[in-house]
């Protein structure tokens, strides 16, 4: 049974107190449409590039190559701070295994290491490029 | 100078700039609240002080506005304070055209205020001090010692 892999990491990123919130730092959190008002923290977009084929183990039936894009209206260095801590909790999924609703995270790999994106946009972004694969709680 | 009564609230100046009203601390949440607190860009005390000094800009103009106009007077200064949100606390690019915009409704609404504001009989106030009259021409100096010429 497939599951919602994009909502799940968007809820789990959303409720992670190590990640998301006043003072941390993916404040805003992750969405799905750049947000009105960032105020001065960062924020980051998910979005599905391609479903990949599930494995046929440890429950897993969903896989998605997931693209985060981190933003911060602020400077480079705040956006590549967190990315580098969205990447570090990514990185947790194997073990912690999240359950979100109906959706089990199981495990992201592999996860790119953060990018900059070099361009004239009026926010700083870094990209982080990650596989994740999820199964029914 | 006392705040008038017509004073633009925060949920005034949110009307025109319902954008900067989301909760900025709240992850994954982007809806907007209709007012500044303290969880917004910028805060509501940040805009309470905004909205002092475009109440005082138009009271500058316009002097006391007559009781018909309040309302007018309210929309001018809310024009005014939303445009100073966007200016003074960007966050994209496109804040500051947006803020552009509006100081040019602003201007246009209190200018139009004033007129109408003495036409009902209000007190007129200039945007520069008029002139009363001037001091005569400096005499020139011939000093204090026999023989200083002054030059």
């Amino acid at each position: 049974m497939a599951v919602d892999v994009e909502g799940a990491l968007r809820s789990w990123a959303n409720a992670n107190p190590t990640l998301s919130g006043a003072g941390k730092p993916l404040a805003k959190g992750v969405l799905l449409d750049r947000p009105r008002s960032p105020g001065r923290g960062c924020y980051a977009l998910v979005a599905i590039d391609t479903d990949v084929d599930g494995l046929d183990a440890e429950g897993i039936t969903s896989g998605a190559s997931v693209i985060f894009t981190v933003y911060s209206v602020t400077d480079r260095e705040a956006s590549r701070l967190a990315a580098v801590a969205l990447v570090a909790q990514l990185l947790t999924l194997s073990t912690t295994r999240p359950v979100v609703g109906a959706t089990q995270l199981i495990m992201a790999a592999p996860v790119s290491w953060p990018e900059f994106l070099d361009d004239d946009a009026d926010e700083h972004r870094h990209q982080v490029r990650a596989t994740v694969y999820a199964g029914p709680a | 100078m006392p705040t008038p009564s017509w004073a633009p609230t925060r949920e005034h100046v949110a009307d025109y700039v319902t954008s900067r009203t989301v909760d900025t601390d709240t992850p994954g949440d982007d809806a907007p609240t209709g007012t500044f607190f303290e969880h917004t860009y910028p805060t509501g005390d940040q805009v309470d002080r905004l909205i002092a000094s475009a109440t005082a800009w138009v009271l500058n103009v316009t002097g006391p506005v007559v009781t018909d106009l309040e309302g007018t007077a309210r929309d001018a200064a809310a024009l005014r304070a939303a445009a100073l949100v966007e200016m003074s606390y960007p966050e994209r690019d496109a804040d500051v055209e947006v803020a552009n915009v509006l100081l040019e409704q602003a201007l246009a609404a209190r200018t139009e205020l004033a007129a109408a504001n003495r036409a009902a009989g209000g007190v007129g106030v200039g945007t520069a001090a008029t002139p009363l009259g001037c001091f005569p021409d400096a005499a020139i100096w011939t000093g204090d010692q026999p023989g200083w010429t002054g030059r």
